[in-house]
């Protein structure tokens, strides 16, 4: 017999499940729990991946009603669902806050019943934001109706095993008019932020002019999507034509992208990887450290909620990889 | 908001507004009083949590003086044990630290000697050249509050003020003052005179740490953030506010302090009058520092002064004695160190406000703030009319009196709003039951919400006053308490009216009874 699965039935069981720990709180006299939610994620992942801790970091900052979308090779068709709830104390309160979670588990074949059923699973009136965990997933023409209606889709084209093909895809989303963010980019703010900052110097500001050359160099064999985002932003910050090239210091560290080298007649500008959190600045004899903070798939995925309208500069940079 | 160092952030061109913190010019802060209690809990722990969270200009440099001999190492030792132990709901990273700590540096020497601001000027230039502070300095006054003019008045005589040409280019020069802006009006007058001959007053920051705290500031998205709130709120809607300031501590090691000060200076002149504007004043047209300053002072000079005849009517004073809470045995305030055991002082104030405006005209504003009172909390109680005609008029309505609609804002500890209307309680016949409707800051928003130091330091920073306090504000605000503090300085009140643990002395209960009020319990 064929799987079935309806939204209806997923969405009873999250009422028991709300229920069930609302008569525990009566019971123990803990109060209970709070229901919090302020937005939808779905999360669509391929095979026995692990999510369960960035989620748990995730909704802790940002409560949400979370959807994983598992997509499984199995052996007969599945299409099995299930409603639980993520809680925890913050610190120094009495109460559990909890957010609900609806897993959904379908093979290849049933995938294309899963649109119907989650589109029954939204909690109203809050933002969606899918976040294809497998950029590969975004090609399934399953998801083609689900995508409009996403406030932002979010994909890692660093951990795609096409990087390319993510980019290429990324942009026909951004060409119709999507919000899109891609977690290669968020995770080189900091390398961004730093230039920033180093050009808020009156000095260093009013050498920018001089700028021709980038050099970016980073620690894998082959140019991931984070270098060339960041020197694409630097040539567009810019406005100008400047010259790019890329390095690899052919051996592997905790981090990828190794330095950024901004030079130009009479000006020479770099922030170096001194070890897994921190960077060194230097420019016209002035050196500084700054701390880069340990990323998580959390952290990075949090600063792409907090942008959940078009982000005009990434999409400036987007548009020339 | 406004943001003096969005001139350079404009001309960046790797500015990243959606993505980036706010940027700040780099800048060295010198900060007086730095072995004090102040700095040690609070200015640092604000500083290095800015630091971790990358929001401090890449040039920055502390300068911290007192007159305890240390050196730059053993003052940054002092700073480590501090931070460590008052960083609030924050890790602690030793990396971070190292690298902060090489930012501060330590000048020993006595306010009232000038040579004290000589060394601090060749510091600063020092700071400027090792750590690009780009000529920007910022004072900040963590002295005991007599020091202030004189150390304005050095400031201004060793060349260091706004004043006088920046040694150090084109830097600005502002400066930072921890309340109490003066004893009473007369004192707050003269205070500002010595601030006027030496800093314009767009550089003076006058700090009200109220005013920084988040859930305040949410009181401005509230209002004029949505559009259903704002047309209920005036006299046609609005029965009357209670706004409530309650401590459960007592004076602690503070005595001598406190008995001098009182809840009526300290709470009432010194925070609650400036909520009561945020919650009253007007919209402003744009959101920018003056704009929104000017209608909370508006406000303030809205606010009816009491004839002294009034006073004792609408303003009540409270002393706590001692009591038995929760097998402790808690002493009252005359029986605490440092305290005369016949003073006067009031550990507890309520007062009676009227707003002289249209908006406002006959709504009762009350204040009440005190220590040792059951709970630590603060929080403002929007009281709204009752529906025109009851159509269940055979409804009880128990103690809410027929007036079911209030809209909590609490500001701490459990920072949130809550709104609390009539529901129909479940089952056969028409029975009605107040709920309430709750908004939780900690749960839709789970991201730390930063202290108030930390916002202001970084407003201050910024060159946004929007959440300081104006001269002309904290004389309004003195205007509005004086003729209360002339009266209850020449009244001898039957002090300790109110046991410790206990809401307060029932002379402030009456105080609204008389207009058919009670207070709530929050
Ligand atoms: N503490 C708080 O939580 C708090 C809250 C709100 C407002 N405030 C305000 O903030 C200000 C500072 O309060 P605080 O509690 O930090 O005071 P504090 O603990 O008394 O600190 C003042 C520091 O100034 C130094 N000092 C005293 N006389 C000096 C002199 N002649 N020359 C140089 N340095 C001198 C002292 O250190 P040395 O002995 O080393 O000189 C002292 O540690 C006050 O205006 C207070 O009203 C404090």
């Amino acid at each position: 017999m064929a799987a079935t699965l309806q939204a209806d039935k997923l969405l009873r069981d999250l009422a028991n499940v709300w229920e069930e720990m609302g008569k525990q709180g009566v019971e123990d006299k803990s109060g209970g729990v709070l229901r919090a939610c302020a937005m939808n994620l779905l999360v669509c992942v391929e095979g026995d991946v692990e999510v369960g801790e960035t989620l748990a970091d995730l909704v802790h900052e940002f409560p949400s009603r979370v959807i994983v979308l598992r997509v499984k090779k199995t052996s007969k068709p599945t299409l099995e669902g299930r409603a639980i709830a993520q809680c925890w104390m913050p610190f120094g309160r009495r109460q559990q806050i909890c957010a609900e979670q609806i897993e959904l588990m379908a093979s290849p074949d049933t995938l294309r019943d899963t649109p119907s059923v989650i589109r029954g699973l939204w909690a109203s009136e809050l933002p969606i934001v899918m976040w294809f965990r497998h950029a590969g997933l975004l090609r399934y023409p399953e998801f083609a109706t689900l995508l409009p209606m996403a406030h932002k889709v979010i994909v890692d084209s660093r951990d795609s095993e096409d990087p390319e093909r993510t980019i290429t895809e990324l942009q026909a989303l951004q060409q119709k008019g999507h919000a899109v963010g891609d977690l290669a980019w968020s995770r080189i703010t900091r390398w961004r932020e730093s230039v920033a900052q180093m050009f808020d110097h009156p000095s260093c500001a009013a050498k920018s002019g001089a700028i021709n050359a980038i050099t970016v160099t980073h620690t894998s064999l082959s140019t991931p999507t984070t270098s060339r985002y960041l020197a694409e932003w630097v040539a567009s910050s810019l406005g100008r034509d400047v010259a790019i090239e890329y390095k690899s210091l052919s051996q592997p560290r905790a981090w990828e992208i190794h330095s950024l080298e901004l030079r130009g007649d009479g000006f020479a500008a770099t922030i170096t990887r001194k070890d897994a959190n921190q960077v060194e600045i230097r420019w016209d004899g002035y050196t500084s450290a700054l701390m880069f903070p340990k990323l998580t798939p959390s952290t990075l995925l949090l600063e792409e909620f907090e942008v959940l309208d078009r982000d005009p500069i990434f999409e400036r940079v987007l548009a020339r990889l | 908001m406004a943001d003096s160092s969005s001139n350079s952030s404009l001309a960046n061109p790797f500015e990243d507004p959606l993505r980036f913190q706010r940027r700040l010019e780099p800048v060295a802060l010198v900060i007086f009083g730095a072995n004090g209690d102040l700095t040690m809990r609070k200015l640092l722990p604000a500083l290095y949590r800015l630091a971790y969270e990358r929001r401090l200009p890449a040039g920055f440099a502390v300068i911290g003086n007192s007159r305890t001999p240390m050196t730059d190492d053993a003052f940054r030792q002092k700073m480590y044990e501090s931070v460590k132990q008052f960083l609030e709901d924050s890790a602690f990273d030793e990396d971070l630290w190292m690298e902060f700590a090489r930012k501060l540096h330590y000048i020993a020497g006595d306010l009232n000697d000038p040579a004290c601001y000589e060394a601090i000027k060749a510091k600063l230039a020092e700071v400027d050249q090792d750590h690009a502070t780009g000529g920007n300095i910022l004072y900040y006054l963590s002295t005991q509050p007599s020091y202030y003019a004189p150390v304005i008045e050095h400031l201004g005589a060793a060349g260091l003020a706004p004043k006088s040409a920046n040694p150090f280019g084109a830097g600005y020069r502002r400066l930072v003052i921890e309340k109490p802006f003066g004893h009473d009006l007369e004192t707050a007058r003269t205070l500002n005179d010595v601030v006027q001959r030496v800093f314009p007053e767009q550089d003076v920051y006058r700090i009200d740490h109220y005013l920084g705290k988040e859930t305040v500031q949410n009181v401005f998205a509230f209002r004029f953030g949505n559009g259903i709130f704002e047309p209920l709120w005036d006299r046609r809607y609005v029965n009357h506010v209670q706004i409530t300031a309650a401590e459960s501590i007592g004076v602690g090691g503070r005595g001598a302090f406190y008995q001098e000060t009182g809840a009526l200076r300290d709470m009432i002149q010194g925070h609650l009058l400036q909520i009561m504007a945020t919650v009253a004043m007007e919209p402003s047209a744009v959101f920018e520092p003056d704009a929104v300053r000017d209608e909370r002072a508006k406000l303030l000079r809205s606010i009816r002064i009491m004839k002294d005849s009034e006073v004792l009517a609408n303003a009540v004073p409270g002393q706590y004695g001692p009591a038995r809470i929760g097998g402790e045995e808690i002493k009252g305030f005359r029986q605490e160190d440092k305290v005369s055991p016949d003073a006067q002082t009031d550990t507890f104030a309520s007062a009676t406000f009227f707003v002289d405006n249209w908006r406002w005209a006959g709504v009762p504003f009350y204040i009440r703030s005190g220590k040792r009172l059951p709970k630590r909390v603060t929080e403002i109680a929007i009281q709204f009319n009752e529906a025109p005609h009851s159509v269940f008029s055979g409804e009880p309505l128990g103690s809410f009196g027929g007036r079911p609609n209030m809209l909590i804002l609490r500001i701490q500890p459990e920072e949130g709003i809550s709104l609390r209307f009539l529901s129909k309680q479940p089952g056969t016949g028409m029975r009605l039951r107040p709920v309430s409707m709750d908004f939780n800051y900690g749960t839709s928003f789970g991201a730390r919400t930063p202290t108030a130091y930390e916002t202001l330091l970084v407003d201050v920073m910024a060159g946004d006053s929007t959440l300081y306090t104006r001269q002309d504000m904290v004389e309004a605000s003195w205007q509005v308490v004086r003729p209360i503090m002339e009266v209850w300085g020449n009244t001898k009140f039957d002090f300790p009216n109110y046991e410790a643990g206990s809401w307060g002395p029932r002379a402030a209960e009456e105080m609204l009874g008389r207009h058919g009020h009670q207070w709530r319990t929050p």
